[in-house]
């Protein structure tokens, strides 16, 4: 479907050709109870594709197979490699970049008839996807390759079928963790190996990523060991740093191909916000994830009105939302919404998440990509590159948690040159607020970095041995695992633990039980994985890591899950896989766990002096968390039912990463000084004889800093915020002052904390302004601003105001100037 | 040499009399060590005073354990201020000095932190001390029941070894097991670890906790029992259906009688093979330096194979396949677990050292009668585990005693390979000797198992026969492939 770039009204989506769908006045008298939801909106201009004849790059008989010119970004990639460089493609989702690294492929088959290549994927659904689209052009390009997936689902007798024969081998990253162990059954394929190709690396960061990074390094060590060195693509949505990135992931050098010649149609941007149901200053301590049942209702209903609204008005609609039960609500809501339409017309609805049918969620896909499906409900599940044909709208329901995630979801929408829709509905949370308050920040600004960290010696360590286990390691070892340094120190370590015998001159063996590769969790550093099930029923549900298990699955806590409610009922740890059993439970309450935190044994690694006692600091530490009680709220009222229990847990200790800020002694008359008086609180009465006024309220500003920090990275930095925590402190013995900390929340870190002491001004600037702006209207913050799910103490103390004294006077230092407008203005500066 | 096996409470309480009193026969040790004080009681009615029975934490103000045997002494220590008291102690009751002597306690323990990338052995400062005033030192090797028996390392002047099994996760396997130590002079220590379940009726194939339990209240105490039962007698009891009934009965009866019974119709092959065993320098090889082969064909030829200069890795893998090749590439190649072992590692190292001989390899027929009777179950072996050591005796193979365990062989190697020397230089000849003996045994069960089958003198002339048509000796129509 192509539009007429000169179209300036932008109201061709697909098969709907009218007015403006979002003109207000067409909604009032359209969309059924309209209250003025649309707010900000914005138009992308459409921008044409940008070709190249495919002889310009590819030797006649492939490029007159083709039917189609390539785009401008496909042809230099592909040039790029036939010189030789290993290339990063950086463009957008649905801009061809399967096609790339398929024709090189094929391109080398041509040069050398026996050159075999490995793609892999993040998932196995991924994989699968791809065999047709990657087959389908060696037939158009009429050479004699066959691609075919390996992994988990694969009959054991095509196994050595695959191996041995197939051109393309298909596979994901958890599968090759394991297969690396038997790669003499692979001989064959790593011998020719002459392309590798890593699709979808934005997807690694965190503690995944760094799983990947060393899986990579593994493969690449056999591959030499085979005698092969293939060139490497690796295929990404657009990030921040993707130079940076994919040389981190792999370890070698690459070009990066980020210009996208694609051609894509207008696009309408707009806020919708659901009509208000209750303030932002809802008291109740909200869990981000376990959202006030009205106000999370809202999001998802609201949007699956929407794209109801969308579909009987013949514009095919996707709407992302956060869980599998709300694409089930989201499916009835929008079937409801249709039936009640003025329209009257019919609705043809679907939901697709990871946990349906393959067979089914293949059947939605073609279903949708024929035009006979108008509206589907998913997950994330659908925002990574599976094929669903041209689409015309997309409604997020709720902020995906990075910006990065937002503009693959509204790319999803207005394939080739159509011009696509996308509307996004808040939810209640910090973020979703935020971005309501500062459109640019979502629109303007760039896609966030991506994290990922290799100097996490924990999981190096598991990778070292897994790596001793497939060849015996020697110093040559270092250039995959160096520097030597610390390669020495693995396998010291090792063999001190009786793992490994040997050293790196006579060659290091592995003497540990048999397949150590399944030791490996790709998503997790700990040992301890707790698993989850359920006393009156099933449960898939993947396993837990030990602080979380304490944390969020401590006896007695109630659990929201895929839109169900659980209560804890057993947690056993007294056996080699420790196991924690739920049961359903009928009740709106949910648990709030407390705990004592203490961290200690601090070590610099980095630092940066901001002059007048202020410092950040990076470097590590031993985190100590006791989850040693916690409380049931009534989400309906916001109050606590009966007596705090105990969980009966150990305290958790763990040595890991992390960054700290700290404050020249006087910041306490500072903020007293800066506060007006009036918003001074006291302390309440079990802590009155700890903490007077001042203190009380610096604790207030520094402990709604650490909650706002860590709140306010993910705008900034691709990373979870759900593996990192903090501690505030009025005094802390190691740093010698006041301060708080930001750690990661696994054992040995995974960079999060890190990067945000390498973004401090950034991650800071956007913490004030949140703060600053928040119409919660309220002293001590609410869940948008301020108040956090994670807390150990009951959110408490908290204050605006002194968090932004705080955090103004650490920024004042970096040449921070504020504007007006917030409850800036109102502190004495 | 002390023959010791340690019983770690877990797999005590998990065990039965005749459990334990079938672990205490196979062993035949010299000296049980409880890990638990109120397990000798046990223990001691399972030995009928047989064997001595002590403490791994003796009382305070008792005096200290010995135990000795030839030329090695064992001490049980339970805390710092005995160990001080170690020397005297030993003049005290043996003033010949023995070769080696070994101290048994809980006071070194190694603590693992990843993120540090660092190791320590916890508790070796106070340790070193006391044992400083004792006067002693260097024929000491340390057994600390914090580390499972597989756990061993110098530690500056300390060789640290362990003995508890499932003593620390991070340092080994975790299944309560029961551990049989042969302390040996010059401090070498060869391990081998057994479940409660390959003693007593759980040896038996099918029989878990549950069955044996239910065996046991119906009258079957031994395996001898149950190999005098009917497949009907079974069949009446909880949880024994037809195909379980018949599977434990035919293990029973191959245990009772020390025979291999034939399960499938499959075969093993027509052409007489080439045996082999290979010798390494660990679980993952750097180097395989001897590979015993066995070939009878027209007589009985042993040869070893042997490389005993650590530059030359390759020079025994390169002169078997050079013989191989030039002798006996279209004959069966056997090992016994050379699928998991033998097999991989000389494809690897055939490739690395002499790539010239990879395709004969590649293409060799290689069969390894553990998959071929266990995995494929197309037979059942006697003996309580599969194991070749255990396999061997339960056919009547005479044992050739004072073999060390492959991993003890392996780290003896590695000690010549840092360091080259006639001090650190093995007994090759006794090692070839070694090798001969479980390269002879075997043969042994391979001719075992052949003449078990009841298609004897049928079988594959090569690896790809179709033996479709072939009826099997109890009438059963269909026949297998035979598959290798």
């Amino acid at each position: 479907m192509t539009s007429d770039a000169s179209d300036h009204d932008g109201t061709d989506y697909g098969d709907y050709e009218g007015e403006d769908l979002l003109d207000p006045e067409l909604l009032a008298r359209t969309f059924p109870g309209y209250d003025g939801q649309l707010g900000y909106r914005t138009r992308q201009e459409p921008r044409e594709g940008d070709h190249v004849a495919a002889g310009e790059v590819l030797p006649e008989p492939l490029a007159e197979n083709l039917s189609n010119d390539l785009y401008s970004h496909q042809a230099e990639a592909i040039s790029r490699l036939a010189d030789g460089e290993n290339v990063t493609v950086a463009t957008s989702t649905s801009s061809g970049k399967t096609w790339i690294y398929s024709l090189y492929y094929a391109l080398l088959k041509q040069q050398n008839d026996d050159a075999r290549a490995l793609f892999l994927y993040p998932t196995k659904a991924l994989a699968a996807d791809q065999e047709n689209e990657v087959n389908s052009l060696f037939e158009e390009l009429g050479v004699d390759a066959v691609a075919e997936p390996y992994d988990g689902d694969t009959d054991t007798d095509r196994r050595p079928i695959i191996r041995d024969q197939r051109d393309v081998v298909i596979s994901n990253f958890a599968a090759m963790n394991i297969y690396l162990n038997d790669d003499m059954l692979w001989a064959d394929l790593l011998a020719n190996c002459e392309l590798l190709v890593i699709d979808e690396c934005h997807t690694y960061t965190g503690i995944h990523g760094m799983h990947v990074s060393w899986v990579i390094r593994r493969l690449r060590r056999l591959l030499a060991e085979h005698g092969a060195d293939p060139q490497i693509v690796c295929s990404t949505a657009t990030i921040g740093n993707p130079k940076e990135h994919s040389e981190a992931l792999v370890g070698t050098d690459f070009s990066v191909v980020d210009e996208d010649g694609s051609p894509r149609g207008a696009r309408e941007i707009a806020f919708w916000t659901p009509p208000a149901t209750s303030d932002n200053g809802a008291v109740a301590e909200v869990d981000d994830a376990e959202l006030v049942p009205e106000i999370r209702r809202g999001a998802n209903k609201e949007a699956a009105e929407v794209a109801a609204h969308l579909g009987l008005n013949g514009v095919q609609s996707l709407q992302f939302t956060r869980s599998r039960q709300e694409t089930e609500l989201g499916a009835q809501f929008a079937g409801r919404a249709a039936g009640d339409h003025p329209s009257g017309g019919y609705l043809n609805v679907a939901q697709y998440h990871a946990g349906l049918s393959k067979p089914k969620r293949k059947e939605t896909e073609t279903k949708f990509k024929r035009g006979d499906v108008d509206t589907v409900i998913s997950t994330s599940a659908l925002e990574l590159g599976i094929d669903i044909g041209g689409i015309d709208a997309t409604v997020l329901a709720g902020y995906p948690g990075t910006r990065q995630s937002y503009w693959q979801r509204v790319g999803r929408a207005g394939r080739g040159g159509s011009d696509a829709l996308s509307l996004f509905v808040p939810r209640g949370e910090a973020m979703d607020q935020y971005i309501l308050d500062n459109p640019g920040f979502l629109l303007e600004d760039d896609v966030e970095d991506a994290v990922v960290d290799l100097s996490n010696h924990a999981v190096y360590a598991k990778h070292v041995l897994c790596a001793a286990d497939e060849r015996p390691l020697t110093r040559e070892d270092a250039d995959w695992f160096g520097p030597e340094e610390r390669l020495e120190r693995a396998v010291q370590m090792w063999s001190d633990a009786g793992q490994m015998e040997g050293d790196l001159d006579r060659g290091a063996q592995y003497n540990g039980p048999p397949r150590p590769q399944q030791g490996i969790s790709m998503y997790a550093t700990g040992d301890e994985q707790f698993r989850v099930q359920r006393v009156d029923g099933d449960i898939d549900m993947e396993p837990l890591d030990k602080e979380r298990a304490y944390r969020d699955y401590h006896p007695g806590a109630l659990v929201l899950y895929d839109g169900k409610k659980y209560e804890v009922v057993e947690f056993d740890e007294d056996r080699p896989t420790p196991v924690v059993k739920l049961q359903r439970a009928n009740t709106p309450n949910y648990t709030q766990t407390q705990s004592d935190k203490t961290v200690s044994d601090v070590s610099v690694e980095r630092s940066r002096d901001l002059g007048n006692g202020y410092r950040i600091c990076a470097g590590m530490g031993t985190v100590s968390v006791h989850y040693n009680s916690y409380t049931i709220v009534d989400p309906n009222t916001g109050e606590i039912v009966g007596m705090p229990q105990q969980t009966g847990l150990s305290p958790i200790s763990y040595h890991t990463q992390l960054m700290w800020i700290e404050f020249p002694h006087n910041i306490i008359k500072k903020v007293a000084r800066e506060v007006p008086a009036k918003y001074h609180l006291s302390p309440p009465e079990d802590k009155e004889d700890m903490m007077n006024v001042e203190e009380w309220l610096l604790g207030g500003g520094l402990h709604g800093g650490e909650h706002g920090m860590i709140k306010m990275a993910p705008l900034e930095l691709r990373l979870d915020n759900g593996d990192m925590g903090g501690l505030s402190t009025l005094n802390h013995g190691e740093i010698g002052g006041p301060g708080w900390f930001i750690h990661d929340a696994v054992e040995g870190g995974v960079g999060f904390s890190h990067s945000i002491y390498d973004h401090f001004e950034a991650v800071a600037r956007r913490t004030v302004e949140r703060v600053d702006y928040c119409d919660c209207g309220n002293t001590t913050g609410c869940p948008a601003c301020l108040m956090s799910s994670q807390c150990g103490n009951d959110n408490a103390p908290l204050h605006r105001y002194a968090t932004v004294s705080v955090l103004t006077g650490a920024l004042d230092q970096l040449g921070y100037s504020h504007e007006g407008g917030g409850i800036t203005d109102e502190l004495r500066l | 040499m002390l023959d010791v096996v340690i019983c770690p409470a877990d797999a005590v309480s998990r065990s039965n009399m005749t459990q334990l009193q079938d672990m205490l026969i196979y062993f035949d040790a010299d000296v049980a060590v409880t890990e638990r004080r109120r397990d000798q009681t046990a223990l001691n009615r399972a030995t009928g005073g047989d064997i001595e029975i002590v403490p791994a934490r003796p009382a305070r103000e008792q005096p200290i354990p010995v135990a000795q045997s030839g030329d090695v002494r064992l001490l049980t220590v339970p805390d710092k201020s005995e160990l001080a008291q170690v020397a005297s102690v030993e003049q005290a009751a043996f003033p010949d000095r023995p070769q080696h002597t070994y101290l048994l306690s809980p006071l070194l323990s190694v603590e693992v932190s990843l993120t540090r990338l660092k190791a320590e052995l916890a508790g070796k400062e106070g340790y070193e001390d006391a044992l400083e005033r004792a006067g002693s030192a260097d024929t000491y090797t340390h057994l600390t029941t914090k580390a499972d028996p597989g756990y061993r390392s110098e530690w500056g002047e300390l060789t640290v070894h362990g003995c508890l099994p499932a003593a620390d996760e991070q340092l080994g396997s975790s299944e309560p097991s029961f551990a049989h130590l042969e302390l040996r002079d010059e401090g070498v220590v060869s391990t081998a670890t057994r479940e409660p379940r390959h003693f007593g009726l759980q040896a038996l194939s099918q029989v878990g906790r549950s069955r044996a339990e239910t065996l046991r209240e119906a009258g079957y105490e031994r395996r001898r029992d149950v190999a005098n039962a009917e497949v009907f007698d079974l069949r009446k009891l909880d949880d024994f259906g037809r195909k379980t009934s018949e599977t434990v009965i035919k293990a029973a009866r191959a245990f009772a009688d020390g025979e291999v019974i034939h399960d499938g119709s499959a075969s093993l092959p027509n052409r007489e093979p080439v045996f082999i065993d290979i010798e390494t320098d660990g679980l993952n090889p750097t180097m395989i330096w001897l590979i015993g082969v066995l070939d009878r064909e027209g007589g009985d030829q042993y040869m070893s194979f042997i490389s005993t200069d650590p530059d030359e890795r390759g020079a025994a893998v390169e002169a078997f396949m050079q013989w191989f090749a030039a002798n006996a590439v279209d004959r069966p190649v056997v090992a016994y677990n050379g699928e998991n072992f033998d097999f991989p590692h000389l494809h690897r190292h055939i490739k690395q050292y002499c790539p010239q001989y990879l395709d004969d390899w590649e293409q060799a027929w290689t069969i390894d009668p553990l998959l071929w009777a266990v995995t494929k179950d197309n037979a059942t072996l006697p003996g309580r585990t599969n194991k070749l050591e255990d396999v061997a005796p339960a056919l009547d193979w005479e044992v050739d005693d004072t073999g060390l365990s492959g991993a003890a062989v392996g780290r003896l190697f590695q000690q010549y390979m840092d360091n080259p020397c006639p001090a650190t230089e093995l007994d090759w000849e006794r090692h070839k000797r070694y090798c001969e003996d479980d390269v002879r045994s075997m043969a042994f069960v391979y001719d075992a198992i052949k003449e078990a089958s009841p298609l004897a003198g049928s079988g594959a002339d090569s690896p790809n026969a179709d033996d479709e048509n072939s009826a099997s000796a109890d009438g059963t129509a269909q026949g297998q492939l035979t598959d290798f």
